[in-house]
């Protein structure tokens, strides 16, 4: 009889705690839906009223163009230059810095965070310490030191440099490598090394491969990041600039100088284009998470 | 038995020389990113008065002047950044973490509509800051889409007349801000480590009868520790460099404004050539943020109950 009333008690909390769950589970899924149509509703806005007059949009944010004024994304084009580099040549030195930044990013944290995971190799611990204590110094504070080291060794403002400088390995990206490789059985290797594989084929066909989820989201975090980085190029690459300082010299003109809003937003609009449309192409990747599927 | 124990040698010989390989460049560039930093340290000491000059040697002047910077009596001082700055750091711990934990679970849990609200959902993280910041900043000025609802609603006396980016308010939107685009990136990488735990164990969790409540709590949870404690060190690790937003929202006068922050103190100061002075400062952040950082990292890995899976 006690048993049926405990059982009884606990039916009753269990129920109790379900309905409370649901209710927020469905509460957060509100939210959380609202959160995403944020982001969707001023994508939309930027776009509408960089297609409308300026006393269009002055007059009414919300709502459509009385007229399509498409004349904005011309005047953009001739608007949008950095020290007489046009549009196109600035478009071609971000996809440069974009390209360098790819390689680095799928090659290096790699390769550290996987031996930092899977060997215990002399000096191992002392080089992990290392590496988290080295990522709370501040990068502002190097950044004279970086550029002088940079001039002596004849690396300053170029693609060279650029690539060298950025080839690290050791960070964050070699952290969270390495928390995944130290979650993946060894099992899959120690089978491996029965049917004879050596340690690049066991890396590279069965590790590395898992890795790639987490892999694309650096690589599209780093895309966007060097698309989008303002400071790195105006230091370091004065004769080349990017599109990102194109846009801040032209919003900084508008500043000064005035202009009308659709203009700039029109050019925002083709800052974020081509991040959009990769997006837009890879998005299944990046988010799939199919990789893990082969070997669950 | 020899032969077994030479082979175990062998492998191991393999091992430690494959892992040396893949470390080789990655440890070289480590080191020498180290020299630049060391290199900080030196210039903390230095004044840099003039381009094309030696810098001259300080001593502890920098030091002093930075200290400085924390009396309270001065109207911008860096008492009110830190305040900010730890604000940032609250905001990312008790905030942007849960939510991104708890976004990430409904869409582990396969939510209707989940693959579309989690590409939607990432949108902050492909979208630059610069332009975030533009349309975000549209929406809050005194011309912008906010201040026409207002109007609509006949409300527009309650808040200021100047927009939300003047004193008092300025610091609060750019919060907004933060969390509005700050759950975006974690709630992936939680979301990835979440599908990474074997649907065995969630489906015999649910043959047992477990509420989702309970296999988050008992079992997703648990498993994903080792992220979620690497990505919160990782993520309150840059507090202390966060500033670049104010900056993109009010320039140079953040500060004036409230919206002042240690990191951005930091990227005044360099922007201004005061090299030896941001250095300094630089130096003194680190020595208060590394046993700060590392002591969460601790806590972290205590707290959770890794395993491997």
């Amino acid at each position: 009889m006690a048993r049926a009333i405990r059982k009884d008690r606990v039916k009753t909390s269990v129920t109790f705690g379900s309905v409370c769950w649901q209710i927020f589970k469905w509460t957060s899924y509100a939210f959380m839906v609202l959160c995403a149509l944020s982001f969707v509703f001023v994508f939309v806005w930027l776009v509408i009223n960089s297609l409308k007059t300026a006393s269009g949009y002055a007059s009414n944010s919300f709502a459509l163009p009385k007229e399509w004024d498409f004349q904005n994304y011309v005047l953009v084009l001739e608007q949008m230059t950095y020290k007489n580099h046009n549009l196109f040549q600035l478009l071609g030195n971000s996809l440069i810095l974009v390209a360098i930044n790819v390689v680095n990013s799928v090659t290096w944290p790699q390769f550290a965070g996987y031996a930092c995971a899977r060997f215990n190799f002399p000096g191992r611990r002392l080089i992990e310490a290392a590496v988290y204590v080295s990522m709370i110094i501040p990068i502002i504070g190097a950044t004279t030191s970086v550029m002088q080291i940079k001039m002596n060794l004849g690396l300053y403002d170029t693609f060279f440099g650029e690539f060298l400088f950025t080839a690290g390995g050791f960070g964050m990206g070699s952290i969270l490598y390495s928390t995944l490789y130290r979650g993946l059985p060894k099992a899959y290797a120690e089978a491996a090394y029965i049917d004879g594989a050596g340690e690049w084929l066991v890396f590279l066909k069965i590790y590395y491969p898992q890795s790639i989820p987490m892999m694309m989201i650096f690589v599209i975090q780093g895309v966007i990041a060097t698309w989008n980085d303002y400071v790195g190029p105006y230091l370091m690459l004065p004769s080349h600039p990017t599109l990102a300082l194109g846009l801040q010299e032209m919003q900084q003109r508008f500043v000064h100088f005035g202009g009308d809003q659709p203009i700039m937003f029109a050019g925002t609009v083709i800052v974020m284009l081509p991040v959009l449309i990769i997006y837009a192409l890879f998005a299944d990747k990046i988010m799939g998470n199919t990789a893990m599927g082969a070997l669950k | 038995m020899k032969n077994g124990v030479s082979s175990l040698k062998r492998l191991q010989r393999r091992q430690t020389l494959f892992a040396l390989l893949l470390v080789a460049w990655p440890l070289f560039m480590f080191i020498f990113t180290q020299v630049m930093n060391a290199n900080m340290f030196v210039m903390a000491f230095h004044n840099y008065t003039r381009a094309g000059t030696d810098p001259i040697f300080v001593g502890f002047d920098n030091f002093g002047g930075v200290i400085q910077m924390f009396d309270t009596d001065m109207v911008i001082n860096q008492v009110d950044a830190t305040v900010n700055s730890l604000q940032v750091g609250a905001v990312t711990l008790f905030i942007n973490a849960p939510l991104s934990l708890l976004f990430a679970y409904l869409l582990f849990m396969k939510m209707p509509a989940y693959k579309t609200l989690r590409a939607l959902l990432y949108l902050p993280c492909i979208t630059s800051a610069v332009v975030l910041v533009l349309i975000f900043r549209n929406f809050f000025d005194y011309d912008g889409a906010l201040y026409m609802i207002y109007d609509l609603l006949g409300v527009s006396a309650k808040f200021p007349t100047n927009g939300w980016f003047v004193k008092g308010t300025a610091w609060t939107a750019i919060q907004i801000f933060n969390i509005w685009t700050g759950f975006s990136t974690n709630m992936l990488f939680f979301l990835s480590a979440m599908n990474r735990v074997s649907d065995d164990f969630v489906e015999a969790a649910q043959l047992d009868g477990a509420t989702d409540s309970q296999i988050f709590f008992k079992i997703v949870l648990p498993l994903i520790s080792p992220t979620v404690t690497t990505i919160l060190t990782i993520s309150l690790a840059s507090v202390f460099g966060w500033g670049y937003i104010s900056l993109l929202f009010i320039g140079g006068d953040a500060p004036a404004q409230g919206a002042g922050a240690l990191g951005l103190t930091m990227l005044s100061m360099a922007n201004n050539r005061n090299y030896g002075m941001g250095s300094a400062f630089g130096v003194m952040l680190t020595l208060i943020g590394a046993p700060f950082t590392l002591a969460i990292r601790a806590l972290g890995r205590k707290l959770s109950s890794a395993e491997e899976y």
